[in-house]
């Protein structure tokens, strides 16, 4: 893959730039944003890596660009994820939250490729979600955690109670926001299960 | 530390009042009594020259500043002015009851009401009667005397004392809130900025720490999958590990600012569900009775995570603190949410509020985990998200509630 990695922090570059090409990966490291939309503009990425406190240009205006042209984004947050930051109009594929395991990122980032190039759709109900482009109905963007607990949920899998919070009130926020009345609810006994809104 | 100061401002108001309340007390008390002790004196004069100031025959005072005495001096008891300035009557009666006018020198009394106010205070003996008026029963020749003296004039003063007393006290303690209001601005602005810089700091540690944390981590691996583990880089793993599980602890217990709250609609019910329901086997471990009662939809506009860690603090402190039952409510009460969390306890009644200040654990917290942090952390985020929360402890009942 062709990997672009945006971060401030010479230290950071130099070892992930360093573990992925151990992963026979091709990473070009940049500093700020600037940088970032100059590569962007004259080399062709499969994914990028974007840090949150990446100077110069908000990181959010970068990942808006990004969303234009359907390149996948990682981005690394010094704040824990939570569902606003997940309801976000600029959306990423994925926030990574300090501090993390080298292989958590690696695995991402092999994760969302998977998922684009696999051109899958999961369905329930009237509810469709496009792994090709990360799109909910065609109309808002979602995260690779959204996809991956309501794909357990269709397949009666329990998500992680511990980290699907802010996912599943994203999912049940933007089920709202499209007027489905599908919801996420959690269920004495039996755990989290997919459920019409008057159920 | 808003609460520190009016708690400051409260107790320095208080000790004001009741130095104040005490001072102008005794200075009232001796006051009236000293205007008490004039009355009787008086009335003492007038039954020992048998119910008069005046004799029969000469017509002359018999006070010990009487007619002809040159005695010039404050009006007292002793005044040869008193002659003429006490307004008085005294009723004689005999054993029939049959009523004897000894004196009466008095416009605000008719004679037939004295006389009959004079009968009521027969079986008396001294004391005040309708509010300014000292009275005197005692015996002679074979006859029950009554002297009733009107003190309103004289006491006068007294009151004007007492009412200057309780306007003074008043104003004192306006102007002393004033002041407390003022100087504790100034006073407590220095315990503001260190209670900033501590939460500054916690936050800087949490956040400082995280990259380096996941740098060591990359290079480790890095020089493992380049030459292979060894014990030095399994050790740096094992350390760092540590350190991110520290950091994490950390995070989750740092202090919550305003500026960190990321506003979405949040599912309370869910969230609550499935907070009790993982930990449901905690409380059967520790043989602590559960109940719960969770309405369903109750969501509201605030920070997802936050939320969550309202919680899970409520609940691990259930766990904790608990003696054989606990109790959890979710419910909506005239449009707003109320959140109650009820335990037994060994604690003793009264508002625990202090349970809320950061490093703080109470007597039943001596030999539990834990560094006070969490339920400060849980009043940051109910006031993040303009709520209010109180505890108290009522017949060996716990119970914290929060209203959002």
């Amino acid at each position: 893959m062709n990997i672009l990695i945006g971060d401030p922090d010479r230290d950071f570059l130099m070892s992930f730039k360093r573990l992925f090409e151990l992963s026979g990966h091709s990473i070009v490291p940049v500093f700020d944003g600037t940088q970032v939309i100059a590569r962007l503009a004259d080399s062709q990425f499969d994914i990028v890596i974007l840090s949150s406190n990446i100077p110069r240009i908000v990181y959010k205006d970068i990942v808006k660009v990004l969303n234009e042209d359907n390149i996948p984004v990682v981005v690394i947050s010094e704040r824990k994820i939570n569902s606003g930051m997940l309801m976000d109009h600029a959306l990423a594929n994925s926030y990574l939250s300090l501090p993390f395991l080298p292989y958590e990122l690696t695995e991402l980032v092999n994760e969302i490729n998977t998922k684009i190039k696999s051109d899958e759709k999961i369905q329930y109900s009237d509810i469709e979600m496009n792994l090709s482009d990360f799109m909910l109905c065609g109309k808002i963007r979602v995260t690779n955690e959204e996809i991956n607990v309501f794909k357990m949920l269709i397949e009666r899998e329990e998500p992680d109670h511990k980290r699907a919070g802010p996912y599943i009130n994203a999912l049940n926020n933007k089920f709202r926001k499209l007027n489905k009345n599908i919801r996420i609810k959690y269920l004495m006994n039996q755990g989290y299960r997919l459920v019409t809104d008057n159920e | 530390m808003n609460k520190v100061k009016r708690k400051f401002i409260f107790y320095a108001e208080m000790a004001v009042f009741v130095l104040l309340t005490v001072l102008l007390s005794v200075i009232n008390a001796i006051n009236f009594t000293m205007a008490s002790e004039d009355a009787d004196r008086i009335t003492e004069m007038i039954s020992k020259s048998g119910g008069t100031f005046f004799r029969d025959d000469s017509n002359a005072a018999i006070t010990p500043g009487g007619r002809g005495n040159s005695r010039i001096g404050p009006m007292g008891p002793d005044s040869p002015e008193m002659n003429a300035s006490v307004r008085y009557f005294t009723y004689a009666f005999d054993e029939d009851g049959n009523a004897e006018k000894i004196d009466y020198r008095i416009s605000a009394v008719t004679e037939s009401e004295a006389e009959r106010w004079a009968e009521s205070l027969l079986n008396e003996d001294i004391g005040w009667t309708n509010v300014t008026y000292r009275y005197r029963v005692y015996e002679k020749n074979d006859k029950t005397y009554v002297t009733v003296i009107d003190q309103g004039r004289e006491l006068l003063p007294s009151y004007r004392i007492l009412i200057i007393s309780l306007c003074g006290e008043a104003a004192v303690l306006l102007l002393s809130f004033l002041i407390l209001v003022l100087v504790g601005k100034s006073l407590f602005h220095q315990f503001e900025e260190a209670d900033r810089k501590q939460k500054q700091f916690i936050a800087n540690v949490e956040s400082e720490f995280k990259l380096p944390l996941t740098i060591i981590n990359a290079n480790t691996e890095v020089i493992e999958r380049e030459n292979g583990s060894n014990d030095q880089t399994k050790s740096i793993n094992r350390q760092v590990r540590k350190m991110t599980k520290l950091v994490k602890n950390l995070a989750a217990l740092s202090i919550f600012e305003e500026k960190d709250i990321t506003v979405s609609k949040v599912d309370m019910s869910n969230i609550f569900n499935v907070a009790i329901d993982t930990k449901k086997s905690k409380f059967e471990k520790h043989n602590i009775e559960l109940e719960y009662s969770i309405d369903t939809d109750i969501t509201v506009d605030g920070d997802e995570r936050a939320i969550k860690q309202i919680f899970d603090e409520l609940i691990e402190n259930s766990i904790k603190f608990s003696v054989s039952k606990a109790s959890f409510i979710l419910q909506k009460q005239n449009g707003r949410i109320v959140i109650r969390q009820t335990n037994d306890t060994n604690l003793s009644n009264g508002s625990i509020d202090q349970i809320f200040d950061r490093f703080t654990t109470l007597e039943n917290a001596n030999d539990k985990d834990g560094y006070g942090l969490g339920l400060s952390y849980v009043k940051d985020i109910v006031k993040a998200h303009n709520g209010r929360i109180s505890a108290k402890v009522s017949g060996g009942i716990f119970t914290l509630q929060i209203d959002m």
